[in-house]
């Protein structure tokens, strides 16, 4: 008789490291949506803020365990002071330059920008969530929104399949300079998530070491 | 040789499982890591991996407790913690004088008894189909009793069962029990059980006193180790010159500082260049230990034994374990086995070392501890004899590896650098 094997997957492991709960669960809402591609196997780390980021993608990184970790954070207000502050520590930590370009996922001025885009072609223009609280009562009904835990749990609900492809196509729209008000790269990493074709995996280790 | 264990319920193994050496001569690779006997086939080696706290040492454990209980010593033997039976089940399928048997119990440990006890011989017929033959079977749950000498089977119920039938009846009256219990015992004899982390240097002590072929022997295993070593011996007290300095020269290792064992010890001399210095002193804690498990070694190649070893890789570079591993996987080694606990995933290699099959892990999660081997992995699974096995298990599409989260403990440590909460905006 064959001996009983634990569950394991034999996938492409991808951490993104995340900055808040925010963060973690917006990634975590669409990972159990399974938009995308199911060769990718990807795990979550909440950095539990944007200081612990550095740290944690160094860690995750030479821990060996993952093909591929990822950041994923917003750029807050100009002059984007600690965002700028990871992707230095980042690109140091490489000796490479542009590293933190490649593995950085951002949503410029917050990360409310793409969650947003569920809803709406309406672009955020303050990170402030008492600014930005309005536009989500009117799509999720969440009133006074401040990124409480269970705020963040009522407004994932309304994360849906079918608004994924207005989310994609909407931040695709977007400007991808991290230095524009009202960017995001996230739509280049959304075609990646559903691509068929892992070699992406390859080309940006290759660009960072 | 051992060719199967089986446990349920004891130590960290809650449901049954199965740890087997069986070769599957279907696959040709290696066949000189396979001991081929009557037709039956048995791996040499056995290397298994898992993190640390998954169950390994608890399935060598269950080897040292099935020696013991065969040997008539204390057995040590734990049910799990997370179950209410007290009924510890294991089991050994083994060769012996070129037979295969089988050999299982059930301990109540809380009664301290022995409730059940089975032995069978295992035969090949011409189409290689096993046939067992019962020698001895006492139920005393379902009240079974068998026994292949008549008259033992009509007492087997009235005698005691706080120990082996073979312990409990004067064995020399019968037959067959006689000859069960000789080859109980003489295989149980051969198990040598060591733990690299506190190997006792006795063993090579007590084979160096003796000037004689076995301790030339381990004297050469030390030498061709290649630890820059131009001699190593046991000598007269008189010939001990300790140039110790002022300082309180201690050996690191507390095992090696067993008060009663210092002055044999202090008798083991190695040479370096000409200069003679006692070993337990000079010698660093890898060089000690492979003289430490050159007797085991020696003694296991020499005399067909077994050699179970918890953590082999603990202080020896790995070129080094990989050559003793080598060693009993050679042609050479017709009788002696290995089996091994490791983490150096070094040795972990499908393409010059192992067949799939000599390659094992214990893995842990919520659902219990699972306890399998490379072979168990079908092509489908993405295991096939030219996988890079060290890549999938780096990876973790093998299982039985650890994901540690020590950054937390850094974070918590350096708290000051946490940064702002990313909610609080």
């Amino acid at each position: 008789m064959p001996n009983k094997l634990p569950k394991f997957f034999d996938n492409y492991k991808i951490c993104i490291i995340c900055e808040g709960n925010e963060e973690y669960e917006y990634l975590n809402r669409l990972i159990s949506l399974k938009v995308w591609n199911e060769q990718y196997d990807i795990s979550l780390v909440n950095a539990g803020g944007n200081g612990n980021i550095p740290a944690r993608y160094q860690d995750r990184y030479q821990n060996g365990t993952d093909e591929l970790v990822l950041v994923f954070c917003d750029t807050e207000k100009k002059p984007h002071e600690q965002y700028e502050d990871i992707k230095r520590k980042i690109n140091e930590f490489h000796g490479v330059d542009s590293a933190a370009n490649e593995v950085i996922i951002f949503g410029n001025p917050c990360t409310m920008q793409i969650i947003s885009k569920h809803w709406t072609d309406e672009n955020l223009k303050s990170p402030a969530k008492p600014v930005n609280a309005p536009l989500i009562k009117k799509y999720t009904g969440v009133e006074n929104y401040k990124g409480r835990a269970d705020q963040i749990e009522e407004v994932m609900e309304y994360v849906t399949v079918e608004n994924y492809k207005d989310m994609s196509r909407r931040v695709n729209d977007l400007d991808s300079d991290d230095s524009v008000t009202g960017s995001s790269n996230f739509g280049e990493f959304i075609k990646l998530f559903e691509s068929d074709d892992s070699r992406w995996i390859e080309e940006i280790n290759e660009q960072i070491e | 040789m051992i060719i199967e264990v089986r446990a349920k319920n004891c130590y960290a193994f809650e449901d049954d499982i199965t740890f087997s050496m069986k070769a599957d001569m279907r696959n040709k690779k290696f066949g000189a890591n396979v001991h081929k006997e009557n037709n039956f086939n048995v791996l040499k080696t056995v290397g298994i991996y898992g993190p640390n706290n998954a169950g390994k040492t608890c399935l060598i454990k269950c080897i040292r407790a099935i020696r013991n209980v065969l040997l008539n010593k204390k057995n040590g033997l734990m049910p799990n913690i997370f179950t209410d039976s007290d009924v510890c089940e294991l089991g050994i399928t083994f060769m012996a004088s070129g037979r295969k048997f089988s050999y299982d119990f059930k301990y109540d440990a809380e009664k301290e008894e022995y409730i059940y006890e089975s032995f069978s011989e295992i035969f090949k017929d011409q189409h290689n189909n096993e046939k067992e033959v019962c020698w001895l079977k006492k139920d005393t749950v379902s009240e079974i009793y068998e026994c292949i000498d008549e008259s033992v089977q009509n007492m087997i119920s009235v005698v005691s069962k706080n120990n082996l039938l073979c312990y409990v009846v004067d064995t020399s009256k019968f037959e067959h029990i006689n000859e069960m219990k000789q080859i109980l015992v003489g295989f149980a004899e051969k198990i040598d059980i060591i733990n690299m982390n506190n190997i006792p240097m006795q063993h090579t002590i007590e084979l160096m006193k003796n000037k004689n072929q076995l301790q030339q022997k381990v004297v050469g295993f030390i030498k061709n180790a290649d630890l820059y070593m131009d001699n190593f011996e046991y000598v007269d007290m008189d010939k001990i010159q300790l140039k110790t300095g002022e300082g309180d020269e201690k050996p690191d290792e507390k095992v090696l500082d067993i008060p009663e064992n210092i002055m044999d010890q202090i008798r083991l001399v190695s040479t370096y260049k000409g200069v003679h210095v006692p070993s337990m002193m000079f010698d660093s804690t890898g060089t000690k230990k492979i003289a430490a498990i050159a007797s085991y070694v020696i003694e296991a190649l020499e005399q067909g034994r077994i050699l179970v070893v918890d953590e082999l890789d603990s202080s020896i570079h790995f070129k080094l374990t990989r050559a003793i591993v080598a060693m009993f996987n050679n042609e050479l080694n017709t009788s002696a086995q290995m089996i091994f606990t490791v983490h150096d995933i070094n040795l972990m290699d499908g393409k010059r070392m192992f067949r799939k099959e000599q390659i094992w892990f214990v893995h842990k999660d919520e659902e219990g501890v699972y306890v399998y081997s490379l072979a168990d992995f079908t092509a489908q699974q993405g295991v096939r004899d030219t996988t890079d096995v060290m890549e999938k298990y780096r990876k973790g599409a093998l299982g039985a590896l650890p994901d540690p989260e020590l950054i937390n403990s850094l974070l918590s440590i350096k708290s000051g650098v946490k940064g702002d909460d990313a909610d609080a905006k």
